[in-house]
């Protein structure tokens, strides 16, 4: 929000001169967040008001005229390009030795003639954007005299953040700002000058009915005037309402406007003529030209026709132009929510309705109806009041009254503060104080109860505030000993294994989004539309039910630049109702190396499963249980008989569209399942004393025998010598494979006897045989 | 003679300098003290000399002898001392390495901060219920935040959540008060994606509820905590900032790392770089969450670890942080 200093000026009474330049850095610490302050007007120099005296066609070029001006003391000659000069026009000119926008006018020839000057359109004296010619002053000012005397191009502009106004509804306005800015530098607010109940008012001729037949109408002020047809404007309201951002072009316009700058309410007026009647309600069936209004949005109508969205927008037919002579004006105050589901509905946001949207006191409807026709009058518009004020006040803005207890207030300021620099400040912000025994009984004014100050808390931050944070001393916390919760955090858990398969495994951490890809899914085939879904995305808004898939699509995204590399995830998913984390390895390498990689990605999976469960994992021979998996590749991982996950490598299918000589082994592991295993501690096995005895045997496999089915006998096989085994040999041979098994035996209590070491080996060859084809 | 064997000396010297192993100290020994080597055939040829010349060159060929004999001795001994080993020990390792997302790097970097200060880590839901993304928050069904422009919402009527603050109230309602926990995540907001924003970003959310708890002691905390991260004391300040789960609500600033507050362009001049939204815990916030206002206060905070993170390496597009792109993302270690 752009806020002009000089508007300011006029609700401020104070003794000193406001440093209007240096008091935005303490309004910063204290209110609300100054974007920017830009001086105005101090750039431009040397501008005379100035008579045209006589106009020619430039000799040599006909876009040009020459105009004779007089400056008062002398007359000069300044060519323009300007149409709209006309000999008794009163003007501005910067001449020679001036500037413009920082830019230094000088004299100069074009075309043989010397020009002593510049005539100024309003666009350049930064008045308004019209550019359209040169500018066309009021008669009264007396020529030879400099602009800035009559006209203040000179003014401090500062850009508040709008974000940082959410809660303050009553700093939408001058007014507001001003009443804070006094409060800060210890000055007075000045009563704003509004129309009394006087003759004026009484002069009305016809009746406006009002009727409000829905409850989000809080207030709803308005008059119906005419005589608003007149040619009068005042430069120094239409430079603050172009400095803050607003262009006007209308009598209507400028007044509504500048009260909306002065007080934050959004005013509308409306065509008067043929309106007498007016009932704002929920949109039923009126006709509404070729808005999409629905039963959601309160409309304003007259004779079964809506002539207004409610504190959004005014139709097209009802528009005031210039050629009105009867308006409507009207203040109203909504449930704010509604106005902006309304102007989000219509797609049509604008400066209204974002006022509506901040709760603005009602209180203030009449406050600026008054102003308006007050300036109206003071401007010297002959007005013509059509009906009463018509106030309809639905429900009336109470003062809060909130409670604050010395120890509350002592607890949140970490020390004790005086009652009388508490009540100073409260009063400085207009709030009445009442000191009871153990407390301050707070009144809050209108403007700051709609949604802004209501408990002790909000309270507590205007007094902080105003006291200056800056005065508040850093104090230690004292560490509480008895917290209760020391909980072993998913994510302390989640950062040691991504730092093991990083630092490890060497693999790379990639963040994929929580939804689908649609063209992914489209370009692999793979169906998801059964997913959770975000209603508002239009794309990619199914939400992920697997992790592994994301991931699949990082890595192939990586194909192009990298031939063998590994990444990893650890991720949020969607399956049924329920919100699970997962975990997902993938390695990428060429199709020949596939074994070595699908071991490895076992080797990853063991080891890590290992180092957070201390248990030994399985591996099953299984079936995929997604779509993207080769079903001939995939085991799943058992830790403690508990299945965590599958191992698979993807689908060539898939992944040959993307890159043809690779291949990728995909990890897909449950980490909520994992976390619930609870970490075992193995007990002390004391080693035996006596040598053990190594065997070796070789097995051999046919095409069809699996090293699984090989393990399953020898876990099977029970015997008090035997300590473990493990594969220390395969070799392949066509049709055949042969893994050589070393055998660890060995007795706790003694050394073993050589016919023990022939009878254990005899026993075991004898069992592997009933299944295997074996060679000791 | 006498040139002769100074010329032999110096030709061993060389030569036993660049023996690698025993074989070739065998074939250095026997090449000059050997029955064939030229030493012993200069002695044997003494016989003609002169007395006095023989004399001569016999004590310089006795010399050059014990000379060469200790040179090998000592080489001897070099040699068995060293191992066997011979290859290039300049060779390059494998410079394959894993790399962490640098939000991971820099979450677990103020995550080690703040559970010095006793702080817990907690986690929570990122597809969240209403109730806990905003009611339990004091955000009104009014609030803008609310609306589809801002927040997505699933067909389910859940919500990605929006702001890591829903695992405050879940640690409330699981602790109650005392308590003192962060909470490090992903969140979410219905935002176009370009360099500065994104759909999907990662923030930690600290709270601590005592009694008595003060504005004074965030500020102490928020010092500290800050002086961990930035690895420097630094100077913070706080202002009025609204967010509708803490009141007083406050925006922290630090004093530009850059320039030390003196004004540059990364602190737009101010000398200042907002940091952290903190504040107060709400009232209402406490009441939803059973701990009773009149006995407990707290405050809470808000850190962007992907804006954190951004600083930290010098990002200036936040689009890489989830581009998946190794490229990019190998670059950031392991640390």
């Amino acid at each position: 929000m752009l806020i002009s200093c000089n508007l300011l000026n006029e609700f401020i009474d104070s003794k000193q001169p406001i440093d209007w330049l240096n008091i935005w850095d303490k309004f910063t610490m204290t209110t609300a967040e100054v974007e920017n302050v830009e001086v105005k007007g101090r750039d431009i120099s040397g501008v005379l008001v100035s008579k045209v005296k006589t106009i020619e066609k430039h000799p040599h070029n006909p876009n040009y005229t020459v105009l004779t001006l007089n400056i008062g003391c002398k007359d000069i000659t300044v060519i323009t390009s300007a149409k709209n000069a006309y000999v008794g026009m009163v003007t501005a000119c910067c001449i020679a030795g001036g500037k413009i926008n920082g830019k230094n006018v000088e004299k100069v020839e074009f075309l043989g003639i010397k020009s002593e000057g510049v005539c100024l359109s309003e666009k350049e004296l930064d008045i308004s954007q019209n550019h359209d010619g040169i500018i066309d002053l009021p008669k009264s000012y007396s020529i030879g005299s400099n602009i800035k005397e009559y006209v203040n191009l000179e003014d401090i502009i500062v850009e508040i953040d709008n974000k940082s106004l959410t809660n303050r509804p009553d700093l939408w306005g001058h007014y507001g700002i001003a009443r804070e800015v006094v409060a800060l530098i210890g000055a007075k607010l000045k009563k704003i000058p509004i129309m009394e109940n006087d003759t004026h008012m009484e002069g009305h001729k016809e009746k406006l009915t009002v009727n409000v037949l829905t409850n989000y109408v809080n207030r709803y002020t308005a008059i119906k005037v005419s005589g608003i047809n007149q040619k009068i404007t005042d430069i120094n309201m239409k430079v603050i309402l172009h400095h803050c951002g607003y262009e006007c072009n209308i009598l209507t316009e400028l007044i509504t406007n500048y009260v909306t700058l002065e007080l934050g309410l959004p005013i509308f007026s409306l065509k008067g003529e043929n309106i007498s009647n007016i009932c704002i309600k929920m949109f039923e069936d009126e006709e509404s030209g070729d808005l999409n209004i629905t039963k959601d949005n309160i409309v304003v109508c007259s004779n079964k026709k809506v002539i207004e969205v409610a504190g959004v927008c005014v139709l097209g037919d009802y528009v005031v132009t210039d050629k009105c002579d009867c308006v409507i004006i009207e203040i109203a105050n909504y449930n704010a929510s509604l106005i902006r589901k309304s102007s989000i509905s219509l797609h049509n946001r604008n400066e209204s309705s974002i006022r509506h949207e901040k709760s603005l006191d009602p209180e203030m409807t009449i406050l600026a109806l008054k102003r308006c026709l007050y300036l109206l009058k003071e401007k010297g518009v002959t007005l013509n009041l059509d009906s009463y004020v018509e106030d309809i006040y639905t429900k009336k803005q109470e003062k809060n009254t909130v409670k604050l207890t010395f120890k509350k207030l002592r607890s949140y300021l970490g020390f004790e503060m005086s009652s009388e620099v508490v009540t100073n400040i409260l009063r400085k912000l207009g709030m009445e104080v009442k000191l009871e025994e153990d407390c301050y009984i707070v009144t809050v004014p209108t403007y700051r109860s709609t949604k802004d100050i209501e408990n002790d808390a909000d309270i507590i931050e205007e007094i902080t505030r105003v006291y200056g944070y800056d005065n508040l001393k850093p104090e230690p916390l004292k560490l509480s000993l008895d917290i209760k919760h020391d909980e072993n955090s998913e994510y302390l858990k989640e950062y040691d294994l991504k730092r093991i398969l990083a630092e490890k495994y060497n693999l790379h951490e990639v963040n994929t989004y929580v939804w689908y890809d649609d063209e992914f899914l489209r370009n692999v085939g793979i169906d998801k539309s059964y997913c959770e879904e975000i209603i508002n995305k239009p794309s990619n808004k199914y939400i992920r039910d697997e992790l592994g898939l994301s991931v699949l699509a990082a890595t192939i995204k990586n194909a192009k630049k990298f031939s063998k590399y590994g990444v990893f995830e650890i991720g949020t998913v969607n399956v049924g109702k329920l919100v699970k984390r997962q975990l997902s390895i993938i390695l990428r390498d060429s199709i020949k190396n596939a074994e070595s990689c699908y071991m490895e990605i076992k080797n990853i999976v063991q080891g890590t499963i290992r180092i957070l469960t201390n248990h030994d994992i399985r591996f099953v021979e299984d079936e995929p249980n997604n779509q993207y998996m080769d079903s001939n590749t995939v085991i799943s991982i058992y830790v403690e008989n508990i299945y965590v996950g599958q191992i698979g490598i993807a689908n060539l299918s898939i992944t040959k569209k993307y890159d043809k000589t690779s291949m990728m082994v995909i990890a897909n592991i449950d980490f909520d399942k994992l976390n619930e295993i609870e970490k075992t501690c193995h007990n002390y096995c004391k080693p035996s004393k006596y040598p053990s005895v190594s065997l070796d045997y070789t097995i051999s496999l046919s095409h069809d025998e699996k090293y699984q089915m090989l393990e399953e006998k020898l876990s099977e096989y029970q015997s008090l010598l035997l300590k473990s085994y493990e594969c220390i040999d395969v070799y392949n041979k066509e049709e055949e494979r042969k893994v050589t098994i070393r055998i660890n035996i060995s007795r706790d209590d003694g050394t073993l006897k050589t016919e023990e070491i022939k009878d254990f080996s005899k026993k075991f060859v004898s069992y592997l045989e009933k299944h295997f084809k074996v060679e000791a | 003679m006498k040139d002769e064997l100074l010329k032999l000396k110096k030709q061993f010297i060389e030569e036993i300098v660049s023996v690698r192993n025993l074989e070739e100290l065998t074939l250095i020994k026997s090449k000059y003290l050997g029955k064939k080597s030229r030493i012993s055939e200069i002695m044997s040829s003494m016989k003609k000399l002169p007395i006095e010349e023989k004399r001569e060159v016999g004590a310089l060929c006795n010399k050059l002898k014990n000379e060469i004999t200790q040179k090998v001795k000592e080489k001897n001994e070099e040699l068995i001392s060293k191992s066997t080993f011979d290859f290039d020990l300049t060779m390059p390792i494998n410079k394959n390495r894993g790399s962490l997302s640098p939000i991971t790097i820099v979450g677990k970097e103020v995550c080690d901060v703040l559970q010095k200060l006793g702080f817990t880590i907690v986690s929570g839901p990122e597809i969240e219920d209403e109730y806990h993304n905003f009611d339990a928050l004091n955000i009104p069904s009014t609030h803008p935040a609310r609306d589809m422009q801002d927040t997505y919402w699933t067909n389910s009527g859940k919500l990605l959540r929006t702001h890591t603050s829903p695992c405050q109230v879940r640690a409330m309602e699981k602790y109650g008060a005392p308590l003192r926990i962060a909470a490090p995540g992903r969140c979410f907001r219905n935002e176009d994606i370009d360099a500065c924003h994104e759909n999907t970003f990662f923030q930690l959310e600290g709270m601590v509820i005592d009694k008595n708890v003060s504005i004074s002691n965030l500020l102490y905390v928020m010092k500290g905590i800050l002086s961990e991260i930035f690895g420097k004391v630094v100077e913070v300040r706080l202002r009025p900032g609204y967010f509708p789960f803490v009141e007083p609500g406050f925006e922290l600033d630090v004093k530009c790392l850059i320039c030390n507050g003196k004004g540059c362009p990364t602190c737009k001049d101010s000398g200042w770089l907002e940091l952290c939204p903190c504040g107060m815990v709400h009232p209402k916030v406490l009441k939803m969450s059973n701990i009773d206002p009149n006995i407990y206060s707290g405050f809470a905070f808000g850190i962007g670890l992907t804006r954190l993170a951004m600083m930290k390496y010098h990002i200036n597009d936040i689009r890489i942080l989830n581009s998946c792109d190794l490229e990019e993302l190998s670059q950031f270690d392991i640390m």
